[in-house]
């Protein structure tokens, strides 16, 4: 099969078909001067429209709302629009400059092609594809491309290698103590290049490199995201499934926005979402040789490999047909695969993985 | 043989200023942050766009701005002759030039300290060569989400005898001139202009004007390629 | 070595003055620097100056077998290298931006323009035609290396005259040494000449200058490289972006270079027509390249010397400057008692003038070596007493 030839077509049909989200795929062009969208939980007014690169974004009447730009982003339960594309009809001021635009002689143009959203005075627009821009929280998964003195450098899928500061480790043991200078020495027995780690992304600097940090309840969070604070921990964890562990890159957009990243899945393996696209995959480890310290370096079943396997490449077919990842999606194709008999190589091929993902979407609409 | 015949048709039965049939996907692949594919007439080239990323060499490192490489490359079989290497002296020439167009077109103080790479192959070559990959880059780097200025077309122009014709093939052009311009279409601006082999200055200007029109008829057909890409994909993306 | 990174406030200054209407070397913004032709002892050897920039191309030929696409038609090959020489940031060896570049704009200037008639290389059909084989070296970058590069190479090939040649009837192919037969020149229809112009930008109003010198280019915005001939044709157009263009300023740049390559090809034409000529004047058959123009250090003090000795032998014979005089016999007194001493007169100039001794060890020096020769006579002898006097000076 060449690989300029998409099975894309099929999906709309699948969508169509579905009878739960009627009024989704009105794809006529409407003269729309004040557009509402049917959202409980937000009373912000979102234009959600299409609109390519260097076209002008029409400004539409101001309206009174509420949120920030963030929150007015993709997902959610809103219907999409299409708006035929207008002259603006106000010109606005430098402060309602979003993401995604840029003014040209007064006038906001867009400068991607993607989604228009706007939430009060704020126009962004945001491309369906972008390296992982970052927000602070996130869970992000990375692997280590370099060591320096006091820090490691992170490949998180951003434009930049993020940071990771001895200081916002956790130390293994859990001992609370500061960094000597025999801690930055010691780094490389620590984290070295290669390596993966979950952390979380603490700040977002100027020039937009992400500040990463790997302890838990700093903030006084719950850790509800598993394992993900105490790094000693996680990299136990590593060594003993190291052989059966995978990583899977697939474009941020496409992880479902979750506030608990870390899964343990019913068909036994933990699955990291990161919110930067990064998904590790990794057998269930029970959880009394988690609170422990010892290196188990047990044989890993076949089962277990297995297992992995499929989930990887059920990951791989849901980025493929742009479905949004999420645990739901993920053990939704997990369990089809299943029940279509496709072994686990078979999900490979792209007329099997086109099937899985209808199917998918079928069972996951019901 | 005539480029032109008596009743004022091409070689391949078209009207001198009238495009080749043009057809691109984007998002072919899933590893690069963005990928397309162009045909125009028999011209077929791909294209994928790695980044924004971490530089790789430090000493390139522009802390104002990102650094945009281009690697231009050609399959042996893209041509007639079978080509003895993928990347000579002409395909690094032609990757500086499309490196620099995209120079003006990507808002590179959004991304200082970063880098973006675009590598084009070449599949087939018959004309219109370095407009093929300028439109391919241009779909890469939109599908990669990119921030630009406006979207880049380009498009090869000839003159024969005293008949301007838009999009030559490697026949028409060996006899001729080809002149590539490439444009942002909103705007109207022009990023690049190339000419190779003579023309005479009089005959600049309608070759320049026909080219230019050639560029809006392909944004066009790209803008639409994309839109039906935003839609399908919005479509499934936000159904979740 | 790495490339010296241009200041802020050189950039700053750069960009400012020319928006101001000021070029550092006070050219107009159309004016292009000095071209020089310099052509060696060999026929196809030329060395262009355009003002610092200077390229130096060489012309050679040899017998081959025709390409199977073109039995016909003469071989072209051009190749340009580039080396730490001209620029110490240049990398020797590898492969840079500028070469592919101007590689380039010489194959479609020269080559597919086909300015140069390839049919007349011809000597037996699929069997054996000259190739001609250009070599340009870039001996010094200071700016707009396209148009030095091209200068070089047309004038290489104008002024090129390739070994006479004769077939035998049963096809064997004789070349003449040059002291056999002359030479016979090549064709060249039409002259193509190469204009670069550079773009500066300030908002929305765009200045256009012509032939940027190496700082220019590290500031500019946006290049434009225009090859022409004096017949009106275009022989290629480099736009190489970096920078949107209204269409109606590059047209409009495009223009005004046609009345500038004329006056450029003639230049050429002339230099070379003039060289030849010259040569005709000479008996003597080339043979090497003789470097011309080109002066060491040590010529150049010497050369230096010589104008000053002169003036002053001048001032000396008016009387303008008994002073010098005066001072002589003093110093000729001290040099006296060390000469018996037979002190070894190895001491440097330049650290012998620090001392108020030092222009007397000189004469010491050449009063020796006079005394060696011994058939010096006085006039000479004051003149190479000033003479040693003034190099110390002028080494201070």
């Amino acid at each position: 099969m060449t690989p300029y030839q998409q099975g894309n077509k099929s999906q709309v049909t699948v969508s169509s078909s579905s009878s739960s989200h009627p009024g989704v795929w009105l794809v006529a062009e409407l003269e729309v001067s004040e557009l509402v969208c049917a959202s409980v939980r937000r009373i912000a007014l979102h234009v959600n429209t299409a609109t390519t690169t260097g076209k002008l974004i029409f400004g539409a009447k101001r309206e009174a709302g509420l949120g920030t730009g963030e929150e007015g982003g993709k997902c959610g339960a809103y219907r999409p629009w299409w708006v035929c594309k207008r002259p603006p009809t106000s010109v606005l001021s430098p402060q309602e400059r979003g993401h995604g635009t840029y003014m040209e002689k007064g006038v906001q143009v867009a400068s991607v092609a993607g989604c228009v959203t706007r939430v009060n005075r704020l126009i962004t627009v945001t491309p369906l594809r972008q390296v992982y821009q970052g927000a602070v929280g996130d869970t992000v998964v990375g692997r280590i491309t370099r060591v320096q003195n006091n820090r490691w450098k992170v490949d998180v899928n951003s434009r930049l290698d993020a940071e990771l500061r001895l200081s916002n480790i956790q130390l293994p043991g859990g001992e609370q103590r500061r960094c000597s200078v025999e801690d930055e020495r010691d780094m490389r027995a620590l984290l070295t290049e290669g390596d993966l780690v979950c952390v979380e992304v603490q700040k977002i600097c100027d020039d937009g490199l992400l500040r990463l940090a790997a302890r838990s309840n700093k903030f006084g969070k719950v850790s509800d995201l598993h394992g993900q604070g105490s790094l000693a921990r996680y990299i136990t964890q590593q060594i003993q499934c190291l052989t059966a562990s995978t990583l899977v890159a697939v474009s941020p957009s496409l992880i479902a926005q979750d506030k608990q990243r870390m899964h343990d899945l019913p068909c036994g393996a933990r699955v990291v979402f990161g919110a930067n696209g990064y998904v590790y995959i990794t057998p269930t480890v029970p959880q009394e040789q988690a609170s422990t310290y010892i290196v188990n370096f047990e044989e890993v079943p076949v089962e277990v490999r297995k297992t992995i396997g499929r989930l990887r490449n059920c990951l791989k077919l849901l980025a493929h047909h742009s479905i949004m990842i999420s645990p739901t999606s993920v053990m939704t194709a997990y369990d089809t695969s299943i029940e279509l008999e496709f072994e686990v190589r078979d999900l490979l091929k792209l007329d099997v993985m086109q099937d899985v993902a209808l199917a998918a979407v079928q069972s996951m609409n019901k | 043989m005539d480029v032109i015949s008596p009743e004022g048709l091409r070689q391949d039965g078209r009207t001198p200023t009238c495009l080749r049939d043009i057809s691109c996907r984007l998002g072919l692949y899933d590893r690069p942050n963005g990928s397309a594919y162009i045909e125009i007439g028999n011209t077929k080239v791909l294209a994928a766009v790695y980044g924004p990323r971490e530089v790789r060499s430090l000493s390139k490192q522009n802390l104002d701005e990102c650094v945009i490489q281009c690697e231009m490359s050609r399959i042996a079989a893209c041509q007639g002759e079978r080509v003895r290497r993928p990347r000579d002296q002409r395909t690094r020439a032609l990757s500086l030039q499309i490196a620099g167009v995209f120079h003006a077109a990507i808002r590179k103080t959004k991304y200082p300290g970063s880098q973006i790479d675009i590598y084009v192959q070449v599949l087939q070559a018959d004309g219109g060569v370095t407009s093929a990959c300028i439109n391919a880059s241009a779909l890469a780097l939109i599908h990669a989400g990119v921030e630009l200025m406006d979207y880049v077309v380009s498009c090869t122009a000839s003159i024969n005898k005293t008949t301007p014709i838009l999009d030559v093939t490697q026949q028409e052009s060996v006899t001729g001139c080809e002149v590539t311009v490439s444009m942002l279409p909103n705007k109207g601006s022009v990023v690049s202009l190339d000419c190779a082999h003579t023309l005479h200055l009089d005959q600049l200007d309608e070759v320049v004007d026909l080219a230019m029109e050639g560029c809006q008829q392909i944004y066009k057909v790209m803008s639409q390629e994309v839109e039906t890409y935003l839609q399908d994909k919005n479509a499934v993306m936000s159904h979740q | 070595m790495k490339e010296v990174p241009l200041s802020t406030c050189e950039r700053t200054s750069l960009v400012s003055s020319i928006h101001a209407g000021l070029r550092y070397d006070h050219r107009k913004f159309m004016e292009v620097r000095d071209i020089t032709l310099n052509f060696g002892k060999d026929f196809g050897s030329c060395s262009a100056t355009l003002g610092e920039t200077r390229v130096l191309a060489q012309v050679t030929c040899e017998v081959v077998e025709p390409r199977p696409s073109r039995p016909n038609e003469g071989k072209l090959s051009i190749a340009v290298h580039l080396s730490p020489m001209a620029a110490p940031h240049l990398e020797p060896g590898r492969t840079n931006d500028i070469v592919d570049e101007l590689q380039q704009i010489l194959d479609r200037n020269i080559k597919e323009s086909r300015c140069l008639d390839l049919e007349s290389l011809c000597i037996q059909a699929e069997e054996s035609v000259w190739q001609l084989r250009l070599d340009v070296t870039v001996l010094n970058h200071a700016g707009n290396l396209g148009d030095a590069c091209n200068l070089a190479s047309v004038a290489a090939l104008r002024h090129f005259h390739r070994p006479d040649v004769t077939v035998e009837a049963d096809g064997r192919v004789t070349v003449h040494t040059l002291e056999e037969r002359q030479p016979i020149p090549t064709f060249m229809r039409k002259v193509p000449v190469c204009l670069t112009y550079a773009f500066f930008m300030e908002g929305e109003h765009c200045i256009t200058v012509m032939d940027p010198t190496e700082q220019e280019e590290r500031v500019m915005c946006g290049r434009l490289v225009v090859g022409l001939n004096p017949h009106g044709e275009i022989t290629s157009l480099l736009f190489p972006g970096r920078m949107m263009m209204e269409k109606e300023t590059l047209l409009s740049c495009i223009r005004k270079a046609f009345t500038k390559a004329k006056s450029v090809a003639e230049t050429v034409q002339q230099a070379v027509e003039d060289d030849l000529t010259q040569r005709k004047t000479v008996s003597v058959k080339p043979r090497g390249y003789e470097v011309k123009n080109l002066r060491s250090d040590t010529d150049y003090n010497r050369w230096l010397i010589d104008q000053r000795v002169d003036k002053r032998k001048l001032m000396i014979e008016e009387n303008v400057m008994p002073m010098e005089e005066e001072m002589q016999d003093p110093f000729e007194a001290n040099v006296q008692q060390p000469e018996d001493s037979e002190d070894s007169d190895v001491n440097p100039p330049a650290t012998s003038s620090k001392t108020p001794l030092g222009p007397s060890s000189h004469k010491k020096k050449k009063k020796e070596s006079v005394m060696a020769n011994g058939s010096e006579e006085e006039g000479d002898e004051e003149e190479e007493e000033v003479k040693s006097k003034l190099t110390a000076e002028d080494l201070l």
